[in-house]
């Protein structure tokens, strides 16, 4: 859905790698450089929150800003997963060009490329 | 259930259908939800905190297939819309759940959300569903869709 969102509204990829879970995740960001995380919280094996728990807890991957996306709407959990640093919090569903705001704000230059 | 909490989740759910898949729904009457088909699937998931209980939206195969192919923009019989029928169904479902939860809770109300489980059914599977009085009918697209909605406060 992310990879015809990006197409959709202009974000240029170079590479977009597709993980199922938290684990996944953490296992292509420890072997790719990559420049932005959009995950869910709610996944089998590990979900979002220890997903970005273990991120925080790692120097190098704790610099690559992370974009929640979630159909969860609560306030509560929102300010939870701020305090843990992740730079956006996009609900489901979304615009694409609600994304390309988030994406702009985060990475800056979309405008110019 | 309420007459408020079904109008409830009738604006939810076809909202984020339109939103999620650009399909439109509407409500209809469980005598005009007879099974037409032997071939259903059924995605389920459960909620925890202020509220306990379960969701759960059962289709046939095809709609699945075309719930898919609206989400990725692609034709129904493209493959990508065969292979992630189901993964757009469940993702469907959750969105769903995270609206109807928010609805009815308020966006302070925190939930743990379980990960969604999709069933075979047949047509005895789907009437099933349909007789269960948490159970509201629609047609999306002019297929049917049933949404059950169960909870204790």
């Amino acid at each position: 859905m992310f990879s015809k969102t990006f197409k959709l509204v202009g974000i240029p990829v170079g590479e977009l790698y597709q993980a199922a879970n938290g684990k996944e995740a953490l296992e292509i960001l420890n072997e790719n450089r990559v420049d932005l995380v959009f995950s869910d919280i709610n996944m089998p094996v590990m979900g979002g929150v220890e997903m970005i728990e273990k991120m925080s807890d790692d120097g190098l991957l704790k610099t690559i800003p992370v974009v929640v996306v979630s159909t969860e709407g609560s306030t509560t959990r929102i300010e939870q997963l701020k305090s843990k640093g992740i730079s956006a919090y996009i609900r489901k569903p979304f615009t694409p060009e609600l994304v390309r705001k988030v994406v702009d704000d985060i990475v800056g230059g979309l405008d110019e490329s | 259930m309420k007459a408020e909490q079904k109008e409830l989740l009738y604006n939810v759910f076809c909202d984020a259908m339109e939103k999620l898949a650009f399909m439109f729904s509407e409500p209809a009457e469980r005598d005009v939800l007879s099974p037409i088909d032997n071939k259903y699937v059924s995605a389920s998931m459960t909620f925890t905190g202020e509220m306990t209980g379960e969701i759960s939206i059962t289709v046939s195969e095809e709609m699945c297939i075309e719930i898919a192919a609206n989400i990725l923009g692609v034709n129904p019989d493209d493959e990508q819309a065969m292979n992630l029928g189901i993964d757009s169904f469940k993702e469907v479902l959750n969105v769903t759940c995270g609206q109807v939860l928010t609805a009815i809770a308020g966006e302070k109300a925190l939930f743990n959300l379980s990960i969604p489980e999709v069933s075979e059914l047949g047509a005895s599977g789907w009437t099933e569903i349909l007789n269960k009085t948490e159970t509201i009918g629609f047609f999306v697209d002019e297929y049917p869709m049933l949404l059950f909605f169960s909870f204790n406060e």
